[in-house]
C-alpha cells in the first residue's frame, strides 16, 4: 500500500465537509477578546439545532448554573464568550462527523474519548495553583482536548482502506495508533489533525498542542501540549471510551516535569472528568 | 449461605454472607487492576526497560483512584 503524504491529505481536506459559516468566524477570532458579541451571538441563534445544543451544555451540570439559561446572548452574558465559543465550535465539528457513521473507525467510540479529554484538559486547566497552568485558557484547553485526534477523522473520511492497515497493523504489534500510522501511512494523525485545524484557521497555539500531543522527546514543550497529553491519557486511564483493545498513549516526559501535579489535584481531575462524562456525551453527541 | 449472625455460622466451616461480600470484593478490585494493567501494558513494559519514571506515578494514582471507588 502506497503511503499518504501531508500535500495529498491537505489536497483532499477542501473536499471534506465545510463547518459553518458561524464557527468559521468564531474561530477567527479566538484570540480577539474585543469580538462583536451581538453580532456573533445573533449568527449563532440562526442557527436553531447548533443554539439549542448550546443552551442544553449551558444548563447541564458541566457548569453547574443556579438558574436556566433561555438565550445565546444569556449564555454570553453568564458563561463568557469564549465559553460560549467553545461549545458552539464543539457541537458544530461533532456534528459535521456524526458519531452514528460506522466503519473503518467506532465513530462514537472515537467523540466518547475525544469528549473525555476535552473534559479533563478543561479540569487540569482548572488547577491554576500549578504555575505552568495558570497561563492557559480553560475553553481553549476543551476545544483542543476535543479536538486532539480529529486527524483521524481527516485519514479516515480521505481513505477508510489505509486508515483500515494502520488499526490492523496496530492490533497485529500491540502498538500505539500513532506509530501505526506512522509504519503504514507515513504520517500520524497529529499532523493531519494540525493540517485541518491550519485549514479552519485555528490560532496556533492549539495548532502546536495538536501537533505535539504525542511528541515523544525530552524537548521542551508547550504548557497546552503538556496538558493534552496528560488529559489524553488521563481519558484512556478511566476507560471511558469503551474499546477492547485501547492503550494509555506515553505520557511526555517532559510535559509531566512541567505540570508536576500532585495526587490531590489529579485526583480532583479524574472525579470531576468522570462526573461530567455521560452527560456531555449525552448533550453533545446527540442526533437532532 | 448462611446467616452470619448464627452462632454456628463459620465454626461449621459454612461459608456465610460476609465472607461471599468480602470475596466478591476483592473479584471486584482484582477486575479493575487487571483492566488498569492491560490499558497501560505497553507503559509499564517501558518502565522496567528504559528510565522514564511518568508513567508509574499517574497508573498508580489510577489504582487507587478505582480501588478507592469499590
Amino acid at each position: 500500500m502506497m503511503p499518504l503524504t501531508l500535500p495529498q491529505i491537505i489536497a483532499a481536506i477542501r473536499d471534506l465537509p465545510a463547518l459553518p459559516a458561524v464557527v468559521l468566524e468564531l474561530m477567527r477570532g479566538l484570540d480577539n477578546e474585543q469580538a462583536d458579541t451581538n453580532h456573533l451571538a445573533g449568527k449563532i441563534a440562526q442557527d436553531q439545532a447548533l443554539s439549542a445544543k448550546v443552551l442544553r451544555l449551558a444548563n447541564s451540570s458541566f457548569y453547574g448554573m443556579q438558574n436556566r439559561v433561555g438565550t445565546i446572548q444569556q449564555a454570553i452574558t453568564i458563561l463568557g464568550f469564549n465559553s460560549v465559543r467553545a461549545l458552539v465550535t464543539a457541537s458544530a465539528v461533532i456534528d459535521l462527523y456524526k458519531p452514528g457513521k460506522q466503519g473503518a473507525l467506532d465513530f462514537r467510540g472515537f467523540w466518547r474519548h475525544a469528549i473525555a479529554t476535552a473534559l479533563c484538559a478543561k479540569a487540569l486547566a482548572k488547577k491554576r495553583s500549578i504555575g505552568a497552568i495558570r497561563s492557559i485558557n480553560q475553553d481553549h484547553a476543551f476545544i483542543t482536548g476535543l479536538l486532539h485526534d480529529i486527524g483521524k477523522l481527516v485519514i479516515v473520511t480521505y481513505s477508510e482502506r489505509h486508515y483500515e492497515a494502520a488499526m490492523a497493523y496496530r492490533t497485529e504489534h500491540d502498538c500505539y495508533g500513532f506509530e501505526a500510522e506512522q509504519a503504514v501511512l507515513g504520517l500520524d494523525h497529529a499532523a493531519v489533525g494540525r493540517a485541518i485545524l491550519e485549514h479552519w484557521k485555528f490560532p496556533v497555539l492549539i495548532l502546536d498542542a495538536v501537533e505535539h500531543h504525542h511528541f515523544w522527546g525530552e524537548e521542551e514543550i508547550g504548557g497546552l501540549t503538556a496538558v493534552i497529553n496528560l488529559a489524553d491519557c488521563i481519558a484512556h486511564g478511566l476507560d471511558l471510551s469503551s474499546d477492547s483493545v485501547d492503550l494509555v498513549p506515553p505520557l511526555l516526559a517532559s510535559g509531566w516535569r512541567k505540570l508536576n501535579i500532585q495526587e490531590a489535584d489529579l485526583m480532583d481531575v479524574f472525579q470531576e472528568t468522570e462526573h461530567q462524562f455521560e452527560e456531555a456525551c449525552a448533550i453533545l453527541m446527540a442526533n437532532d | 449461605v448462611t446467616n452470619p449472625h448464627s452462632d454456628t455460622a463459620g465454626a461449621t466451616g459454612e461459608v456465610t454472607s460476609d465472607e461471599i461480600d468480602a470475596a466478591a470484593e476483592n473479584a471486584a478490585r482484582e477486575q479493575k487492576l487487571a483492566r488498569l494493567q492491560q490499558l497501560f501494558r505497553r507503559n509499564l513494559q517501558q518502565e522496567q526497560q528504559a528510565s522514564p519514571p511518568e508513567q508509574q506515578p499517574l497508573f498508580d494514582c489510577l489504582v487507587r483512584y478505582r480501588l478507592d471507588q469499590s
